[in-house]
């Protein structure tokens, strides 16, 4: 490209504005679309989209993760960056469809999230929360229908999970639900592209066997933590790619805790009681488990959430707070949320957009 | 003796085992290096020299081995033979003798510096970058040009924080942006919506 006199001020090509927009955090790709009519369509560009998240999971650590909660104060979503000071967290605008019901989330991937609607007849929503777009997702048709359908009691449980399948860039939705006395568990998934729901096999699974968290998205398979007789805990794990269902077996027996994605590899974090009360963190890498080098004076009552830069952060009543790894609280942040009740999730904020069933990369389904 | 058969005298003397431990920069990345080259460059033959031609035409001469190390693009030119050391210099047409010469700078730093600590390079690489938009944008397409890649991201880095946080009429003024393209009814909505980032 041959320049004019120095005089004249240069203008980037736009090839090179996207080298540099790519390396951008989501906040600051949401303000630059207002820069330029150029940089708008490069920025809502689905292709730029994929390249500027594919370039952010590539780091070690990817910068637009954060956690999203849902207050139970006001009908919004907030969020925290947690690598930062969690000081500074934003709300994000529910879809209007939802706002006014009570809401759980159920998964989350690649910046979308599985919100669950307690209303009888409602659908499940994937909802990119950057975008503001959003999906409905009607539950399966079971036939026969079993009783307890849309009633959702404290003994039949539901629990789902978001993942994406690589090798046919789809996003698929599972379900499943039963209850841990009578009846045998089912679980089907629904294909976005196909927008269809499909069995999946159960029967290997040991009975009585019901989930309680909601799935974590790592590697192309999602788990859950498990609860088999009432008693033990289990991780089942759904390959995406094979749609395969199996379990996988913890690190070691005893007092485990929650199931939490750890620096992009699945973590456990362990509650030993033999030694001093200690929180155990224990990793898995290529289907074997370690133990961090870490361990955390059992700060009491915290429930971990995610393990970053040798700090532990994790929500103690009603309050966010992250721990040093000699167990002295760094930080912490009120907030209005309870993590039992599936309130919370990590999630990686993305401009991404759902494919459609007609092979595109769709475009905004609002409601 | 002409340095091609010095090069294969030398090579055939070498087991070939030793080749797989011969690994250099270039361009930011290791790549093989054939070893006879770094037994020359041991033995302290003189520093081969490249000449690299500005688009007005000044010709810049510089170590081979720096630019290599460097530059993709120049790294090519000389392996796959189309750089013929005795007559031909290496015509860069986009690039202008200022900028030239200021990527000639960061190399020739970064070759000769390679082992200082950290913080000494990333001062130096500050105060090189300190010049005025302009010239960082020269900088950019020459290092995108030439497939500079550490200069590359290092020119990114700052420009991505140069507009971090910055209100859009900064952005566009660092940018150098004069006609925004939105229709005034879009502006006006624009700022309506998003107040904050004004």
């Amino acid at each position: 490209m041959k320049h004019k006199a120095d005089a004249e001020a240069k203008v980037l090509p736009l090839e090179l504005v996207e080298k540099i927009l790519v390396w951008l955090p989501v906040k600051s790709l949401i303000r630059s679309r207002c820069v330029s009519k150029q940089w708008l369509s490069l920025i809502s560009d689905s292709r730029f989209a994929i390249l500027h998240y594919d370039t952010a999971d590539a780091a070690p650590t990817n910068k637009n993760t954060r956690l999203l909660y849902l207050s139970s104060e006001v009908p919004e979503a907030r969020c925290v960056d947690l690598e930062a000071s969690i000081r500074g967290d934003y709300a994000l605008q529910l879809p209007l469809s939802c706002r006014q019901f009570s809401l759980s989330i159920l998964g989350s991937c690649r910046g979308f999230i599985l919100l669950r609607i307690h209303v009888n007849g409602a659908p499940l929503l994937l909802w990119n929360p950057v975008t503001g777009s959003h999906r409905s997702v009607p539950y399966p048709i079971i036939d026969p229908v079993p009783s307890w359908v849309g009633f959702f009691g404290s003994s039949n449980k539901l629990w789902g999970g978001l993942g994406y399948d690589e090798s046919c860039d789809d996003y698929l939705v599972v379900v499943g639900w039963g209850n841990d006395q009578e009846w045998e568990p089912h679980w089907e998934y629904f294909s976005v592209r196909t927008n269809s729901w499909e069995e999946i096999e159960c029967g290997h699974l040991p009975p009585h066997l019901v989930t309680i968290d909601c799935a974590l998205f790592c590697n192309g398979v999602l788990y859950w933590l498990a609860v088999k007789y009432m008693k033990v805990n289990v991780v089942i794990a759904f390959d995406l790619a094979g749609k395969h269902l199996s379990m996988v077996s913890f690190p070691t027996s005893g007092g485990s805790r929650l199931l939490k994605l750890f620096a992009g590899c699945l973590g456990i974090s362990y509650l030993n009681f033999t030694e001093d009360q200690k929180i155990e963190i224990w990793v898995m890498k290529e289907l074997s488990w370690t133990r961090l080098n870490v361990v955390l004076p059992y700060a009491y009552g915290i429930h971990p959430l995610c393990f970053t830069k040798g700090e532990l952060v994790g929500t103690k009543n009603n309050e966010l707070v992250k721990v040093s790894d000699k167990g002295v609280s760094v930080e912490s942040l009120r907030i209005s949320c309870h993590d039992n009740d599936s309130k919370m999730v990590m999630f990686t904020e993305s401009l991404l957009s759902l494919p459609d069933e007609f092979g595109g990369t769709g475009k905004e389904q609002g409601k | 003796m002409e340095l091609l058969c010095i090069r294969q005298w030398i090579s055939g003397l070498l087991p070939t085992w030793l080749s797989a431990w011969c690994i250099k920069p270039v361009g930011g990345a290791l790549v093989r290096q054939e070893p006879e080259y770094i037994l020359l460059a041991l033995m302290g033959s003189p520093l081969k020299k490249i000449m690299l031609c500005s688009s007005e035409k000044e010709i810049f001469s510089v170590e081979e081995q720096v630019m290599v190390q460097h530059s993709v693009i120049i790294n090519n030119m000389i392996e796959d033979g189309s750089y013929n050391h005795e007559e031909s210099k290496i015509p860069l047409d986009c690039v202008d003798s200022k900028t030239l010469k200021k990527v000639i700078d960061y190399c020739t730093h970064h070759t000769h510096h390679h082992n200082d600590n950290q913080e000494d390079l990333e001062a130096w690489d500050a105060q090189f970058l300190n010049v005025d938009s302009n010239g960082l944008y020269d900088l950019l397409m020459a290092a995108n040009y030439l497939e500079i890649r550490n200069l590359l991201d290092l020119i990114y880095g700052t420009i991505k924080n140069m507009i971090k946080g910055k209100k859009i009429d900064e952005i566009r003024r660092i940018f150098n942006i004069k006609d925004h393209g939105f229709t005034p009814e879009e502006e006006e909505q624009n700022r309506k919506e998003y107040p904050h980032f004004y």
